[in-house]
């Protein structure tokens, strides 16, 4: 497996695990909250990767900076409240890091 | 499905006496350990502990041994390949255990070989592949299977992995160009390897890019409609 193929399928985990976050907070509009799920996580995900591979940047300072512009795309993508759409990214993240360490190890 | 050993054998390793070889596990993206490698046969493992075979991917990289500081190294092999700015990395990642159908086949060895050491960028190339059978007879691997084992362990153009805070980077910058202006041939390879990096450049910056602009379309239409 290539490294662009961890990539590519590191990306489509998270984007379904983080989608079944917004689905299980938001409760409505499946398909939007798929599309959302898509866009902000092919934002931020090869960001987050470019800079853990190849920068060197710690994972966890990495995580809460995305986890906070998430939260800002959430924010305004869902029309929900700040502090609403904040934990809602924060919950997606920690969901899909949690995961990706008992995968991954 | 079984999994048969590959074994990775850098053939002239012993003509860089000055650098350690060192072997970086990774699981996923997610380090896991690092190694040296043995300098007098040049032979790696890929460990298979600790991570699912199909994610265990291997990348090699060097350090000068004057910079190489062991005792540090052993303490956290991880977090000393991380954040040290002598660590010269290479165009080799993804070497991976295999998954081969063939019940015949005991193990296979990658014969790989050192082309240049910069100050920036190890280059390695592949030689050959042998199968070993389980009834003692082996098999030299052809083009074109031979440079698609290759293409799947890494051994293509990829981005070198320069630290902005590493000395070798200031050293790459400076050396870039000579008293006259024109270009040293080694580090025109290196350029040009990042600029055949497409994909990988299409997927860290162009993908990214592409959100957000369907992100800043959808936004403006909300904006719209209110």
């Amino acid at each position: 497996m290539s490294f662009l193929s961890h990539l590519v399928v590191a990306l489509a985990a998270t984007i379904f695990i983080e989608f079944f976050v917004y689905l299980a907070f938001i409760c409505k509009k499946p398909i939007e909250l798929l599309l959302f799920s898509i866009l902000i996580n092919s934002f931020t995900n090869p960001i987050l990767n470019y800079f853990y591979n190849f920068e060197f940047c710690e994972l966890y300072s990495l995580e809460i900076l995305v986890t906070l512009i998430e939260g800002i795309l959430i924010m305004l993508l869902m029309e929900i409240r700040y502090y609403r759409a904040m934990f809602i990214s924060l919950a997606a993240n920690l969901t899909s890091l949690l995961i990706g360490i008992i995968v991954f190890g | 499905m079984d999994l048969v050993s590959y074994y990775y054998i850098i053939e002239n390793i012993k003509d860089y006496p000055d650098y350690e070889f060192i072997a970086r596990h990774d699981c996923g993206y997610w380090p896991l350990s690092a190694e040296i490698i043995d300098k007098t046969k040049g032979l790696l493992r890929i460990p298979r502990d600790g991570c699912a075979p199909y994610f265990m991917n291997t990348s090699i990289c060097v350090i000068r041994a004057v910079d190489f500081n062991k005792p540090n190294f052993q303490v956290n092999p991880k977090k000393y390949i991380k954040k040290n700015p002598y660590i010269i990395f290479s165009n080799v990642h993804g070497l991976q255990n295999g998954y081969i159908k063939n019940h015949n086949l005991h193990h296979v060895n990658f014969y790989l070989k050192v082309e240049s050491i910069t100050d920036n960028f190890l280059t390695i190339s592949g030689v050959k592949v042998v199968n070993y059978y389980h009834d003692g007879n082996t098999s030299e691997m052809l083009s074109p299977e031979k440079d698609a084992y290759f293409k799947n362990i890494g051994i293509f153009a990829v981005k070198a992995e320069p630290n902005k805070n590493s000395k070798m980077q200031k050293v790459y910058s400076d050396n870039l160009s000579d008293s006259n202006g024109t270009k040293n041939n080694s580090l025109e390879i290196n350029e040009s390897r990042i600029i055949s990096n497409t994909s990988l450049n299409t997927w860290f910056f162009g993908l990214p890019l592409m959100a957000i602009l369907i992100i800043s379309f959808i936004l403006l239409r909300k904006r719209k409609e209110h």
